[in-house]
């Protein structure tokens, strides 16, 4: 295996240099777009589908036309050495296309641990690079599959640009181990935890409370509420008594949804029941309220460890505040994105600008926690991937 | 407080109660052990509130459970540390996380002293003898070094040695074995009765194919192995039961096997394999068998996850565990040995949920 990465970096300083949204790149996204969105074979991966979708010739463009309306110059920053994680199986992609689609070279390390949808992925991707309309694209980039090996992760390091680490907390220190150029850098993504803020008048009120009761269960269960932004508590905004009545209204929604998808595995209940109790034990007040496919646990705090416990496939934190600034009990550094619903936009930015929903990195409308974006955990990933060039 | 809870135990017969009546005298007891670990223990105290478990309660199926896994996570125990005598570990082979069992010196007593009761009671039906039998450990001398922190593997030979004599390893502490001792302890012990005990696995591994491949056996007249440890990685190879017996005797003699089931957690009250191949919890203790996804409490024949009972737990909130091994209860009362109670089967572990968590990319 290091052989045949070191034949491959060897051959990338005789290759034609590549440029940012090169005609080539966009093509192959395209191509890879259209096969993803089209091909029948690929429809129960909805991840695919939805990287297809954030591949469509229209938001291409529009990535192209922010990326060439920034004010300074973006150039390549070389060959970009990409550790990907193996709890969402589209991630690999998304690092690995927008480092491209900057014009950088790559080299990919995707997760033994992925699941079907990966394989899939990249079996699609395999067949594309080898058409001979790609041959400057697969000269130029490397994705590879190898068990933890600190020979090969060290010598990568080595001679990188750009490393790009994500998996977390552990993997960011193991990687770390490796030096890289004083010129390179890293682009890491550390542990990240997700919450949902509901305005309880507002649920109330709705009309559409079916819509988006669908619309949560989805940014829950998607990747067994394991990715950085799956909501795993959810905060109720409102008075005592609307925040009562909100719940009791969403809930008995909520659960016509449960019960009727695929079969919640014996073992992802068990782990529940281990992580209630644990909860319990360590004098959380619990009032829990138990499906199968659904535990719902009310708490008045969470200490970080027991972020870092939750083991996902429907297990929801749930609290209720009168005041944003009780949402520090929560919220630490490590959090991502809120899921809201019964705000506007305009709102939660003020908000921000007041001082209050501190470290949150990312707001989306309940329904979207999953979608990516070229902003990644407060980074705007196109200038993270480039170098940039000022004149005076 | 604990001496108060089994003292009338000791004088019934280890399985000669039927099962109604056994259940109404495990659930007296375990009431009066859920009390004793609500006043001792705040971890076991907040588990109660906040779940809403009752402490008293009229039968096993509203008994509180405790997810055994949380032994490996928290250090639960009812007894202040200058009081603690003994740590019991899990021997973790598949993962790093051990379990931390905290014994005072009364509940290290007991258990030993459960243990030979269930011991002696099976001596009896082998109408081996009320003395000390000469021991053959399949294992190393190592496993024991280190007297205050036992793993389980150390724990079951600590509470075995004191029912025999002439202790002997056979195996040296590179796991190959140690023809010297073995040859010795046969050459004395031949004809008369002997206990041999050892982890299925490493019996299997260390003991039974070595001697296979050196085409080498013993003739033991009358011998008893106990051995336990789980079935997983013989049933990987495709090794049975039937089949483990079967190489047992050709490499031993004549020698009774028997299978016993029990967790580090409740050290003391193991189910041992009758005759017919079932275990039977000892008076002691029992099983209920509940749903993993309803947590409903399962009917005769059907599978799910095992709750083991022990009225033994003193010195840590043990009383009631629910774990994550399989099992199935077979019968009351009716099983052919002639044991009383309720008998069941063990039927592994339960497969573990997929973990992806953001912070796997390494961990593999
Ligand atoms: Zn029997």
């Amino acid at each position: 295996m290091l052989e045949k990465i070191k034949q491959f970096v060897g051959n990338l300083s005789i290759n034609k240099p590549v440029f940012p949204f090169s005609a080539k790149s966009i093509q192959f996204c395209q191509d890879l777009s259209k096969i993803l969105t089209t091909d029948t074979k690929l429809r129960p991966y909805q991840d695919l589908v939805a990287l297809g979708y954030w591949l469509r010739p229209s938001h291409l463009k529009q990535l192209q036309s922010d990326f060439e309306n920034k004010e300074a110059i973006h150039q390549p920053r070389g060959l970009a050495f990409h550790i990907t994680p193996g709890n969402v199986d589209t991630m690999f992609a998304y690092s690995w296309l927008i480092s491209l689609l900057a014009g950088n070279k790559n080299i990919v390390r995707l997760s033994s641990k992925g699941g079907e949808a990966q394989q899939v992925l990249l079996s699609t991707i395999e067949k594309l690079l080898n058409s001979a309309d790609f041959v400057n694209i697969r000269q130029n980039n490397l994705l590879i599959m190898y068990e933890h090996n600190d020979e090969i992760s060290g010598y990568l390091s080595s001679i990188c640009d750009t490393r790009v680490i994500w998996g977390g907390d552990d993997t960011i220190k193991k990687i770390r181990q490796f030096p890289i150029l004083a010129t390179s850098k890293d682009i890491v993504f550390a542990d990240r935890f997700s919450f949902a803020l509901f305005n309880s008048e507002n649920i109330i009120n709705s009309a559409e409370l079916p819509k988006l009761c669908q619309l949560f269960y989805r940014d829950i269960y998607t990747f067994g509420q394991q990715a950085c932004s799956s909501p795993r508590l959810l905060v109720w905004y409102g008075s005592n008594d609307s925040n009562r009545q909100a719940k009791i209204l969403f809930w008995m929604e909520f659960k016509k949804l449960l019960g009727q998808s695929s079969k919640p595995l014996a073992a992802a209940a068990v782990n529940k029941l281990v992580h209630s109790q644990l909860m319990a034990m360590m004098g959380n007040k619990l009032n829990m309220k138990l499906f199968p496919d659904l535990y719902r646990i009310n708490i008045n705090e969470v200490s970080s460890d027991l972020w870092k416990q939750h083991c996902g496939e429907g297990l929801l934190y749930e609290a209720e505040i009168n005041h944003f600034s009780e949402l520090n009990k929560f919220t630490n550094t490590s959090f991502q994105t809120c899921t809201y619903t019964g705000f506007s936009r305009e709102q939660l930015k003020q908000e921000v600008q007041n001082g209050e929903l501190q470290h949150i990195l990312r707001f989306v409308p309940v329904g979207h926690a999953l979608n990516f974006e070229s902003v990644w955990d407060g980074m705007d990933l196109f200038s993270e991937f480039s170098v940039i060039s000022t004149f005076s | 407080m604990s001496k108060f809870v089994i003292d009338p135990f000791y004088k019934l017969p280890v399985y000669g109660i039927a099962q109604e009546e056994k259940e109404c005298l495990l659930n007296d007891a375990l009431n009066q052990l859920n009390n004793h670990h609500y006043k001792y223990c705040q971890n076991y105290n907040n588990l109660i509130d906040s779940i809403g478990f009752s402490l008293t309660v009229d039968t096993y199926v509203e008994q509180p459970y405790v997810m055994a896994r949380l032994f490996k996570i928290l250090e639960l125990k009812s007894v202040v540390a200058k009081e603690i005598f003994k740590q019991l570990n899990s021997s973790g082979t598949s993962s790093q996380v051990v379990s931390k069992i905290f014994l005072n010196a009364q509940a290290a007593k007991v258990q030993s002293k459960v243990l030979a009761k269930i011991l002696l009671d099976l001596f009896e039906r082998k109408q081996l003898g009320k003395q000390r039998l000469p021991m053959l450990f399949i294992e190393a001398p190592d496993i024991i070094k280190n007297r205050n922190s036992f793993s389980a593997r150390g724990a079951g030979i600590q509470g075995l040695s004191f029912l025999g004599r002439n202790h002997t390893y056979a195996l040296n502490n590179d796991m190959t074995l140690n023809h010297k001792a073995i040859d010795g302890f046969i050459e004395q012990f031949q004809y008369e009765p002997v206990l041999i005990f050892g982890f299925t696995f490493m019996i299997w591994k260390y003991f039974i194919e070595v001697l296979k491949k050196k085409n080498k056996n013993y003739s033991f007249e009358q011998g008893l192995l106990l051995h336990s440890g789980g079935w997983k990685k013989l049933q990987a190879i495709a090794v049975d039961n039937q089949e483990f017996k079967h190489q047992v005797k050709l490499a031993l003699g004549n020698v009774s096997v028997h299978n016993f089931y029990g967790m580090v957690e409740q050290t003391g009250t193991i189910s041992i394999e009758c005759e017919a191949g079932y275990l039977h919890p000892p008076v002691f203790s029992d099983i209920l068998i509940r749903d993993p996804l309803t947590l409903k409490v399962k009917k005769t024949g059907e599978e799910g996850l095992i709750q083991l009972f022990s009225i033994l737990p003193e010195s840590y909130p043990g009383q009631s565990l629910l774990t994550e091994d399989m099992g199935q209860v077979i019968g009351r009362d009716d099983c052919v040995c002639g044991r009383k109670g309720q008998y069941f089967k063990v039927v592994g572990r339960l497969a573990q949920a997929e973990n992806r968590g953001c912070s796997d990319t390494f961990s593999e």
